[in-house]
């Protein structure tokens, strides 16, 4: 993969999105102020329920999936809907899955830094914050594994993007955005933490609320899991380089 | 021309089908194109006729190496081939230089060679102002003025051209049919898909006819065009009374 075609692509991709709205790149900052102060302003003013940490966990929850199922989704689609700059140029067809994820993870930065703002002004600073880059390292990373697995399969059968959306909301509801680890009985808390996304939105409230180190081993185990899956998408992505082009024509 | 040396692509009788899904059940085999054979020589410009739908564009797309054929063989030693198209996929939210340098990119040059090579393209294309314009506001004309702007200087071991001669208005038809010419009777090898065939008459040395996915005929241009009239003359909408 080329790299300056790729950030040049992602670039030309965050210019045409500024270009498209009055207000231009203020959105990334707009839409993730509107669902936190959301969130905030329901469960902390109007239900009063489940005290101020229960706030603080969903927000967290939805900041993470957010990133994660919104990159997913739009990277499901990314090859197969270029189908018409596949049929002019050759052209290595992980650039369109990469450069979603990367146009969805920069823009993540902007929701990330106005969590961190939100949580400082609301509960102040805590020491184990040091650990939140590499959270979002193996995040970004698992996050890569599964759009480049969605884009490989979609322009093959197009209708999976259908299941796509279902699988992505089953697996939401089954990660604790929600609800907390806490709230499942502690027989089957292990089999809930071996969903990698349930195990990183409560890696990342253990580190950011409770102050504590995350789990090394899981980590661990979420970033060999995630090489995987990159290894085996991205040569099946070049397996069938020359077949995409031709499946849009089909 | 010089067919004594080693041909540059040389593709023998390539096949190729697609399967047509129309649901779950029932897929339907359609040959764009059947038994191919021709060859290319550095140097030449060499004009592919044939009537629409005869695989003139699938052709196109098996030179640049975007498909690989289902049967036959292409054997290639050339470095780079570039397509030129009117559909060139430019992002309709852009503005025409972003389009451009990203477009070349894509075509295989590095940024820096873009940067360099921008200024020429803009002023090449004579859209002015228009070039910091989104390209969803170009008209038909303008998106071929930059297409083949970026196309003339991208200078690809190979130009494969796909119908983009006669756009635009008259003067710049002019230009680009000159530069063309130009390009033609240098050493660039180019390979022009027209079914205008006065077209590759004019502009071509060789030239290969392809009807229904085979080809019918191949070599001088003037002669291989005169036989496709002829044919075409004689044989009105034989393809679609099959």
């Amino acid at each position: 993969m080329r790299l300056d075609l790729l950030l040049y692509n992602v670039q030309l991709k965050l210019k045409a999105q500024i270009s498209r709205s009055y207000l231009g790149c203020l959105w990334w900052i707009i839409e993730p102020i509107g669902v936190i102060s959301a969130f905030y302003f329901v469960f902390e003013f109007l239900l009063k329920r489940g005290g101020p940490e229960y706030t603080y966990q969903l927000v967290i929850g939805v900041v993470i999936w957010t990133w994660f199922g919104a990159t997913s989704i739009q990277a499901a689609n990314s090859i197969h809907g270029a189908s018409t700059l596949m049929q002019q140029v050759k052209v290595n067809k992980l650039l369109f899955p990469l450069s979603d994820v990367l146009e969805l993870s920069f823009k993540q930065i902007f929701v990330f830094l106005l969590l961190l703002f939100f949580l400082i002004t609301t509960k102040g600073v805590q020491s184990s914050w040091s650990y939140i880059p590499l959270l979002i390292l193996v995040q970004f990373i698992f996050i890569t594994g599964i759009s480049l697995a969605f884009s490989a399969i979609v322009p093959f059968l197009p209708d999976t993007i259908y299941l796509i959306h279902i699988f992505m909301r089953l697996w939401m509801f089954c990660s604790g955005v929600f609800y907390t680890v806490d709230s499942i009985s502690p027989s089957h808390q292990f089999l809930f933490l071996l969903n990698p996304m349930a195990n990183l939105i409560d890696q990342y409230r253990t580190v950011l609320i409770t102050g504590l180190a995350p789990d090394w081993l899981s980590l661990m185990t979420i970033l060999i899991g995630s090489f995987i899956i990159i290894g085996f998408s991205a040569l099946a992505i070049k397996h069938n380089d020359q077949t995409y082009p031709r499946l849009s024509l089909q | 021309m010089n067919t004594l040396s080693e041909p540059l692509i040389s593709t023998r009788n390539i096949g190729v089908s697609y399967k047509l899904t129309r649901s779950i059940f029932s897929t339907q085999k359609y040959s764009a194109l059947r038994n191919v054979s021709f060859d290319i020589y550095r140097g030449d410009s060499l004009g592919i006729v044939g009537r629409n739908g005869a695989g003139k564009s699938t052709l196109l797309r098996l030179l640049a190496g975007i498909i690989s054929p289902d049967s036959g063989v292409i054997v290639s030693n050339q470095s780079t081939t570039a397509l030129l198209s009117l559909q060139a996929g430019f992002n309709g939210e852009l503005d025409g230089r972003s389009n451009a340098i990203l477009n070349g990119m894509l075509l295989g040059f590095t940024k820096p060679q873009m940067m360099r090579q921008i200024n020429n393209i803009i002023e090449f294309s004579e859209l002015g102002n228009a070039i910091y314009k989104p390209v969803k506001t170009y008209s038909t004309g303008m998106r071929a003025r930059l297409g083949f702007a970026i196309a003339v200087h991208m200078n690809p071991e190979v130009l494969l051209v796909d119908e983009i001669l006669g756009v635009g208005d008259a003067e710049f038809r002019e230009k680009s049919t000159a530069v063309m010419k130009e390009r033609l009777g240098s050493e660039q090898t180019v390979v022009l898909v027209s079914h205008q065939a006065n077209v590759i008459k004019n502009l071509c040395n060789r030239a290969v006819w392809i009807e229904d996915g085979v080809t019918k005929m191949e070599g001088d241009a003037k002669t291989v065009v005169s036989s496709y009239e002829n044919y075409i003359i004689t044989n009105p909408l034989a393809k679609y009374n099959q």
